[in-house]
């Protein structure tokens, strides 16, 4: 398991947990993105936010709040 | 007749606002939600014989009263009980939209659901089955476009017959035992079962709702349901680390399993989306491409709207001289002509510009680009403690300050809101480029791009270097995190484009008009009377006269603060005046001088009262002192006076310490 | 079609290339004309520029045989159009100037004066724009 933010362009992964506190994690959840859904990463520019695709809608987070979060690779 | 209530809810982007001007008209009422500053907009709609209420209720994700937006709906819904919901959901994004329609279920909401932008849908290359998706939610379901206004009829239609319909009740299989243990608790008090629905109750207290738990502690059960809590907590903490999660990955799965069914996937389809994102949000071409955009929007707001703004200012002229040369008495004709209506005239010469202004910006939010530039620049407002959000009013700043500071609402974080909004009077705004070119052109002269493309440059640079020391000493800890949705890209919706442009056009009439206007009127009194009396009205064309009016005496009062940089008390007049509108320093220069704004900087330069340094840092001192009073008073507005008082002064110190050290620079190097 | 983008990306990126030049060096006081005279705007050399990468980041990918090069085709002569619809409205602003309210700063002012390099090159993107404007009517073929 490691962060959303270290996965390349054009990758599957699969949402695993969030480290650290509710808060903003329960917005996260509302847009789609629960542990268990799978993310396509679109846009990672290893710099600045990042662009993911979660059950069909695009969504920007910010290179913090996507190191918190801990994806696994599709199989 | 008695008034319906209905309500609309979705997600943002999800078309909710369209939908609400195809129901409501032109019947629309836009206030505040009581006690915040988030607008509330109701509409009326009449339907076969009944009248109903429309309350379009923020765009939330959710209804966990994590933000102000989800708590003001939920409330709306939980309290005021309107007889339907219409839940907007955006059929190319369908699991996410349902999540909302879900937590509406559990509620007890009556919910009809208008399946929104299947079209683009279609693009993505899916096809949502309407009817399966009825079929599986238990509610009325009507697939709309609402951009083309089809399925508006059959939407007013569902909702009349869709009033008195008992809402489906949602099985969470896995916490269906626990969700029943607490309602029988709950039930025994006979005055929550009649105000709320006890499902939504059981379900709230195990995701730990605070406000929920709040009602709990009033209850007359309160013990016996804590209990209860306790050992269902005990229960479910065996199974699940995190309730709330788990709950959450509950409605998921039903929510799969609903669009397994009523969702096909034709074939995988590149939308325009998808290309015009490749380009917009490229590595390195998402910045040029977010500048050049920036370009043709300003080039837009200020080309196209000049022959408008003519019109008006030469409506005025011809309007002051009839009116002018009408009546006898000096002193009211000047009130009328040169207080008056010069007065409303400088406020309106604007309007245009910013209509304009307002005009591009609202397409641009609409197409949904804005998101994309936000997303774009926000590597570089991170390293200066803004947010990428911050972007946007930013570089409406250097058009108007006043929209700009309107438009700081899009940031949720007040941290980030109030920080914005105080470094945004930095951006130079169009009202000062007058100033600037005046100044350039007597002083510098072959070097005016130059000149004023420092001054630019310095504000910029003014403004990222304030956010940083603010965000390191005032506003401590990082920018909130960002999480922004990006929805596809529109065509334009030119109702809902127009729509926003008024309002907020209206807003700047109503709140900068009327204290641009005010202020004018007393300039004026300060111009033709002086300590002597009334002074006539040539105070205002002769340099001699205007020297004895009360206006000279403020000047000569300013002028020992200006001292260090050589500036005389007219200077001090002019920036005196530069407060109530910055345009009008250049005009006041030419009243001092004498001379028309043709040969003032021939005027200017020929007279000793400035050398190139100290002119220099009279344009730096512009640029920074103080925001026109429309600004000011808009940073009250959305601020607080606090925080204008602040930003007043900080200015003015900044001005100050920008311009000495111009000064005392120039003196050594020259 | 691949070929279609391959040319369009080039040419468009070579015709944006030749007057962004045009117009940066008009700045810095060397005016040349071809075809129309620059406007000595910076900006316009800048926003030129911009357009010209894009069609010629198109043209990279499309010999690399990537699916993509269509998006920046697309993108690029989107942006040229809208300036173009930008050149336009300048022009029946002026025009309301200098016919209808008759200001002295547009004596002897004619619609040729605002032709300029972006609205001509806008109105050849059409072109462009056309051979691509079905794309996501159709599935992708990878």
């Amino acid at each position: 398991m490691f962060p959303l933010a270290f996965v390349g362009e054009g990758k599957r992964v699969i949402l695993k947990y969030f480290a650290g506190g509710h808060g903003i994690f329960r917005k996260l959840v509302d847009m789609g993105l629960n542990p268990g859904s799978e993310i396509f990463v679109v846009r990672n520019q290893m710099a600045g936010p990042l662009i993911i695709s979660v059950k069909g809608g695009q969504i920007a987070l910010g290179r913090g709040i996507a190191m918190k979060i801990y994806v696994e690779v599709k199989e | 007749m008695k008034e319906v209530v209905i309500a609309l809810i979705g997600n943002p982007n999800t078309g909710k606002t369209t939908i609400f001007n195809a129901l409501t008209g032109l019947r629309q009422h836009i206030g505040n939600w009581p006690g915040v500053t988030v607008e509330k907009k109701e509409g009326e709609l009449e339907h076969k014989g009944i009248k109903f209420r429309v309350v379009d209720l923020p765009g939330v994700y959710g209804l966990t009263a994590y933000s102000i937006d989800e708590k003001i709906a939920r409330n709306f819904i939980v309290q005021e009980k309107p007889k339907v919901v219409v839940d907007i959901i955006d059929a190319s994004n369908l699991e996410r939209n349902l999540y909302l329609a879900l937590q509406l279920l559990e509620i007890g909401a009556n919910v009809v659901i208008a399946l929104n932008k299947i079209d683009i849908s279609e693009e993505k290359g899916y096809n949502v089955n309407p009817e399966k998706l009825e079929e599986l939610l238990g509610v009325p379901v009507v697939p709309t476009i609402a951009s083309k206004g089809e399925g508006i009829d059959k939407l007013k239609e569902r909702i009349a017959k869709s009033l008195d319909k008992k809402p489906p009740i949602v099985e969470y299989p896995n916490f269906e035992p626990y969700i029943k243990k607490l309602i029988k608790v709950l039930e025994k008090d006979e005055k929550l079962t009649r105000q709320y629905n006890l499902r939504w109750l059981a379900i709230k207290l195990l995701e730990e709702d605070s406000d929920v738990r709040a009602i709990i502690e009033k209850s007359k059960m309160r013990d016996d349901v804590l209990k209860t809590l306790i050992d269902v907590f005990n229960d479910l903490h065996k199974k699940y680390d995190d309730i709330e999660l788990a709950l959450a990955d509950e409605r998921y799965k039903i929510i799969s399993e609903i669009a397994k069914k009523a969702v096909t996937k034709k074939e995988e389809r590149i939308t325009f989306t998808e290309m015009l994102d490749e380009v917009f949000t490229h590595k390195y071409l998402g910045i040029p491409v977010f500048f050049s955009l920036m370009w043709m929007a300003f080039k837009f707001t200020f080309d196209v709207s000049a022959p408008f703004s003519d019109i008006i200012d030469a409506f005025f002229g011809w309007l002051g001289g009839v009116v002018g040369s009408g009546i006898g008495n000096d002193a009211l004709a000047s009130l009328l002509r040169d207080g008056i209506l010069a007065g409303l005239g400088s406020v309106l010469v604007f309007l245009p510009p910013i209509a304009f202004l307002f005009l591009v910006f609202s397409w641009l939010e609409d197409s949904g680009y804005m998101a994309r530039a936000a997303f774009v620049m926000d590597r570089v407002m991170h390293r200066f403690g803004l947010h990428g959000k911050s972007v946007v009013p930013m570089i409406m700043g250097f058009g108007c300050n006043v929209p700009a500071i309107m438009a700081t609402r899009t940031l949720e974080d007040e941290k980030d809101r109030i920080l914005t909004i105080l470094i945004n009077p930095l951006m130079s705004c169009s009202a000062r480029l007058p100033v600037y070119a005046l100044f350039a052109g007597a002083f510098f002269m072959g070097r005016e791009g130059t000149v004023i493309t420092s001054m630019y440059i310095l504000g910029i640079l003014l403004a990222l270097i304030l956010a940083w020391l603010f965000r390191g000493f005032i506003f401590k800890g990082q920018p909130s995190h960002f999480v922004m949705e990006l929805p596809p890209y529109n065509k334009p919706n030119w109702r809902t484009i127009f729509g926003v442009t008024w309002t907020r056009t209206e807003k700047f009439l109503k709140k900068a008009g009327t204290i641009i206007f005010a202020t004018m009127i007393i300039v004026w009194l300060l111009s033709v009377t002086g300590p002597s009396g009334y002074l006539g009205s040539n105070a205002l064309e002769s340099g001699e006269l205007l020297a004895k009016s009360w206006v000279a005496t403020i000047g000569r009062a300013l002028e020992p603060i200006f001292k260090p940089f050589g500036w005389d008390w007219k200077a001090g007049v002019a920036l005196f005046f530069g407060f109530l509108a910055k345009e009008v320093v250049v005009g006041t220069m030419g009243i001092l001088y004498g001379v028309g704004e043709e040969s003032l900087p021939y005027a200017l330069a020929s007279s000793s009262a400035f050398t190139p340094v100290a002119a220099f840092a009279f344009m730096a001192f512009v640029l920074i002192y103080v925001p026109c009073v429309a600004t000011i008073g808009v940073i009250k507005q959305e601020a607080g006076t606090k925080w204008a008082l602040f930003a007043l002064l900080y200015e003015l110190l900044l001005a100050y310490l920008v311009a000495l050290v111009i000064v005392l620079m120039g003196g050594a190097l020259l | 079609m691949k070929k279609t983008v391959k040319y369009l990306t080039l040419i468009f990126g070579f015709l944006y290339l030749i007057y962004s030049m045009i117009e940066s060096l008009s700045y810095f006081g060397r005016e040349t004309t071809v075809i129309v005279s620059p406007t000595g705007d910076l900006f316009v050399g800048f926003v030129l520029l911009t357009i010209s990468a894009i069609y010629l980041t198109g043209f990279k990918k499309a010999l690399k045989n990537d699916f993509k090069a269509t998006s920046y085709l697309y993108a690029g002569s989107i942006l040229s159009i809208g300036l173009a619809i930008l050149a336009l409205l300048v022009i029946s602003a002026d025009a309301i100037e200098a016919y209808l309210l008759k200001s002295e700063d547009f004596i002897g002012w004619t619609p040729l004066d605002d032709v300029t390099s972006y609205l001509v090159l806008g109105l050849l993107s059409i072109f462009a724009y056309l051979s691509v404007k079905d794309v996501s009517k159709k599935p992708v073929k990878v």
